[in-house]
């Protein structure tokens, strides 16, 4: 099978490049130094526990080689140049330097991240600029409101996400980062919250068999049903005679036919569990998306999804950053591509310096330069609506959690909106704001005026819904169950029509901005887009001769997606066109000192729960005393 | 173990693995064998307690060391320490005990062991216990060796207050059963405080055997339906159809409507299964049959002989690893 294959760059250059790669765990002392120098700022031995969902204090290595790489001169030659910190860019940059690629990666701005950045308050202020200069590809209509009065707060409290993510727990990019030992750098912490939207009130979803189990609202046959159908989707590939027919149908249409569910259920499915952005979402699709979240469910806990705290895809990209620099990979900001002449393999920067380039040139869009010919078309909007409100917003949390999402399906609101609005609801002890304030994110794919209108509207909504919560909760027994004592969302559940708020929503910022990207809504697991676009750039076509473009593979924007769900598939995409294959993708083996903390981090959490289970010595038990 | 993923080992591992057990080993059977010599020499003192202790970290499922070690705390502590040394002494064993349970919440003879040291004890905190199993059944809360102690401690919480916690503890029970109902000891513990419950009747709840009944048929069929394929649902059903605190305060018609209602109900989703799954749901096929049953005997009747000798037949089909069980059934039913 691998005849066919292009031998990889490290089997073209094995005599050169064998004793080159460093060890993941010596990287002070090898020739990095003098490129990453980590300022004494070791971290392997915190390097335990990121999964626990406790407190402490900053785990995120501070990436002090990476802040200010070492200005010396651009090596005279490369493998690969990659223009742009984004996500996959960086995931990509550490996948071929581990492979054994040399690899140059510069970014244009200051900062790492590009446009999956995590920004301070200093750092969206002159991003706001940028864009609104037309400086920025991918971003635009960029408004910034600060309210004076907030001088006590300091910018570095802050770190906001250009496109704010969410990780489910049993998703590629977890694995890759457990694998990678990525995961050292960083913290997460759980999410279950799932809030939705509906005639003007808050609902929890029912998507447990507990849930289904002890809701009085729903019939006994619709809570069959929901059950049935959860049963399924966790497999629902190996079962097509019950979906083919739908392939082309919309997964509402699936639901209300096979499985007799009725609207309350089937919105919950699509909008909630599903994140979809409506309901034109055909049957396969939704259900991959679905099934995502019910088999994330308990791998680590009670919770499906997490996120990276201290920020979110600015964060894991700086993490695969330095597992790059770790591999020897070249780091390089405030420099930009000037040129690429494709006949002599000679890139040019902004500084005048220039490399040959062995391989090839991956850019990021956004990291096009001036006067670009070949940029692919970004046809696709996401708008979105970040604030920071002075609350804190718990009512919306589960106990011992600090962050939620709360959907708002298509015609929940007063706008009557045919798009969803999605919301990501992040507290201080996230670590991205500061103590009593909380971060709204707010996104939709609706486009024009009508999309910033939904995304007012479902701002106007949490308002009042928060202002609701946290003025009367002297009522506290509404807040229990009867029975289970379990704090649920009763209150939330309450319609707020009649409520007129005593106070005002404090705003510390409120930011709008239109995102671009080429990669389609909801489509983010296809390779096909990338493929296109790969080709697109491919063909050094006759009409642009002298463009400073020619010859580079684009890379793709960040997607409308809220999970970092396809991510991992472009970075493959992209490591295939540079090394013929992605069989050794990440194929490394890390030395095996790692393994106890390996076991410690993850594995040990469950040693030390007593868990597990005993049906059979159960049913001796039980059978005793039912003797009939 | 659930939820670990098993290592597969590869040959030369495995082999790197037995070499350096192999020393583990060796020592582990000179310990074993001076241990069991110096129980037969009945030897009790500090010094056969501790090598009790080594030899109980290496492996604690060898009760005759756990027996060896009470033999020692009878024969040597018991009479030499006064009472103060010994609350401190026994404190000191139960954190040793505690060690031991989280590191095997599943061994009979670390729990026996617990159970009499309490015991014998001067002077316990029953409520600390209490939270302890509490934590415990939070983590795993089908650990049945957890409830089975969790009933120890409460009897003695009962018998030192002079108060019943049946109505506390059923509570507790139905909140485990809301977090997961596929929960066969919560289930069960329910079956031993009911009978308690009906005959103090604390609250009105309980006030009425039928009324509670009923009620509990009503929670029950919500768990029916939303996963008629856990067992648990259906053995607590049996026990409440064939519960004698029913039988004995229900009069016969009373019992007899319960009867068929649940019966209706029953026929009434293993339709909608077999609508749905081409095949019965042979949990509640199986809950027909007893229910048949039950209703000729109670009316002394033959009506329903053909469709139980059916159903069993159909059962066979459905589920063919039970298929003796239900011949040796239909062989028995008329005797």
């Amino acid at each position: 099978m691998s005849t066919e294959r292009r031998p990889s760059i490290a089997e073209r250059r094995s005599s050169t490049t064998t004793n080159t790669r460093p060890q993941f765990d010596s990287h002070l002392s090898t020739t990095n130094e003098t490129i990453y120098n980590d300022g004494g700022n070791q971290q392997h031995g915190q390097g335990q526990g990121q999964f626990s969902t406790s407190r402490r204090p900053s785990v995120v290595p501070h990436l002090a080689g990476l802040e200010k790489p070492l200005p010396e001169s651009i090596p005279e030659q490369c493998d690969v140049v990659i223009a742009g910190t984004g996500l996959v860019e960086s995931i990509l940059a550490a996948a071929l330097a581990w492979q054994g690629s040399n690899v140059l990666h510069i970014d244009s701005n200051d900062h790492y991240g590009d446009n999956t950045a995590t920004l301070t308050i200093d750092q969206i202020k002159n991003w706001v600029v940028k864009v609104n200069k037309n400086e920025i590809i991918g971003f635009k209509n960029a408004l910034l409101y600060i309210p004076s009065g907030n001088e006590l707060f300091k910018s570095k409290d802050f770190g906001l996400d250009l496109t704010p993510k969410i990780l489910f727990a049993k998703s590629d990019l977890l694995s890759l980062l457990i694998k990678s030992r990525v995961y050292k750098y960083l913290e997460f912490l759980p999410l279950s919250s799932f809030h939705f939207f509906e005639n003007d009130n808050f609902e929890k979803m029912s998507n447990t068999k507990q849930d289904i189990f002890t809701n009085q609202s729903l019939s006994l046959l619709t809570k069959r049903s929901l059950m049935k159908f959860i049963k399924f989707a966790i497999d629902w590939e190996n079962q097509p005679q019950i979906w083919e027919s739908y392939k082309k149908k919309p997964m509402e249409i699936f639901l209300n036919e096979q499985f007799k569910l009725e609207k309350p259920q089937i919105w919950e499915l699509i909008f909630s569990i599903g994140l979809c952005n409506n309901l034109k979402i055909n049957t396969p699709e939704a259900l991959l998306r679905i099934k995502r979240y019910l088999i994330s469910f308990d791998v680590y806990g009670n919770f499906p999804v997490m996120y990276s705290k201290y920020g979110g895809a600015g964060e894991i990209s700086q993490g695969f950053c330095r597992s790059a620099a770790v591999a020897g990979t070249t780091y390089k900001l405030n420099t930009k591509l000037e040129s690429f002449d494709p006949k002599n393999k000679i890139a040019k920067f902004s500084d005048n310096s220039r490399i040959r380039v062995n391989e090839q040139i991956i850019l990021s869009p956004s990291q096009a330069p001036n006067n670009a010919q070949n940029i692919p078309k970004q046809e696709y909007e996401i708008q979105r609506l970040t604030v920071i409100v002075k609350k804190t917003c718990k009512e919306w949390f589960e106990n011992g959690e600090s962050a939620s999402i709360v959907v708002f399906p298509s015609g929940s609101l007063s706008t009557n909106n045919s798009e969803a609005v999605q919301a990501l609801i992040m507290s201080e002890e996230t670590g991205i704001t500061a103590p009593d304030t909380c971060v709204w994110y707010l996104s939709t794919t609706e486009k024009g005026l009508k999309g910033r209108h939904d995304l007012e509207n479902a701002l106007k909504k949490m308002e009042n819904s928060i202002l609701r919560e946290s003025s009367d909760l002297n009522n506290e027994d509404e807040l229990f169950d009867n029975g289970t004592g379990i704090l649920n969302s009763v209150k939330l559940g309450q319609s707020f029509k009649d409520f007129v708020p005593k106070e005002k929503i404090q705003y510390l910022l409120k930011l709008y901005y239109i995102q671009k990207t080429s990669i389609p809504h909801a489509d983010v697991v296809k390779p096909s887009i990338y493929k296109k676009n790969l080709d697109n750039n491919n063909n050094t076509s006759t009409e642009n001769k002298d463009a400073p473009d020619n010859g580079v593979i684009y890379s793709t924007l960040p997607s409308s997606e809220i999970s970092y769900d396809g991510i991992i598939t472009a970075a493959k995409i992209l490591y295939e066109k540079i090394v013929g294959s992605d069989d050794d993708f990440f194929d490394v083996d890390f030395e095996d000192d790692d393994e106890n903390d390996e076991n410690n981090g993850i594995n040990n959490k469950n040693n030390d729960e007593l868990a597990f289970d005993d049906d059979i010595s159960e049913t001796v038990e039980f059978a005793d005393d039912m003797e009939l | 173990m659930h939820n670990v993923k098993r290592q597969h080992l590869s040959e030369q591992v495995k082999k790197q693995r037995q070499l350096k057990d192999a020393n583990k080993i060796k020592s582990y059977k000179a310990l074993q064998s001076q241990v069991l010599q110096l129980k037969n020499e009945q030897q009790y003192n500090a010094e056969t307690f501790k090598l009790s202790t080594d030899l109980l970290y290496l492996n604690p499922e060898f009760y005759t060391i756990w027996n060896y070690r009470r033999d020692i705390i009878s024969n040597y502590y018991q009479k030499q320490l006064s009472k103060e040394e010994l609350i401190e002494f026994f404190n000191k064993e139960l954190g040793f005990i505690m060690m031991k349970l989280k590191e095997y919440p599943k061994v009979y003879w670390i729990w026996n062991h617990r159970v009499w040291i309490l015991e014998n004890h001067p002077q316990v905190d029953w409520e600390f216990e209490l939270g302890i199993v509490s934590k415990l059944l939070t983590m795993d809360s089908r650990n049945f060796h957890g409830w089975h102690y969790r009933r120890f401690i409460i009897s003695k919480l009962e018998t030192s207050t002079g108060e019943s916690l049946a109505l506390r503890e059923f509570d507790y029970t139905t909140e485990k059963i809301n977090k997961d109902f596929s929960n066969f000891s919560a289930w069960h513990n329910r079956t031993k405080l009911i009978p308690i419950l009906l005959n103090s009747k604390p609250t009105t709840r309980f006030e009425s055997s039928l009324g509670f009944l009923k009620e509990e048929l009503g929670y029950l069929k919500n768990a029916m339906y939303t996963d008629p394929q856990d067992q648990s649902v259906w053995i607590y059903l049996r026990w409440l159809l064939t519960s004698d605190i029913f039988i004995k305060t229900l009069d016969k018609d009373t019992y007899i409507g319960i009867l068929e209602d649940e019966l209706k109900n029953v026929k009434e989703l293993n339709e909608l299964e077999t609508e749905d799954n081409g095949v019965e749901n042979n949990w509640c096929l199986k809950t027909i049959v007893t229910i048949e049953g039950l209703l000729d005997k109670t009316k002394n009747e033959t009506k329903f002989t053909d469709e139980i000798e059916k159903s069993l037949i159909r059962l066979k089909d459905i589920d063919p690893l039970r298929k003796n069980r239900y011949t040796y059934l239909s062989e028995n039913y008329f005797k």
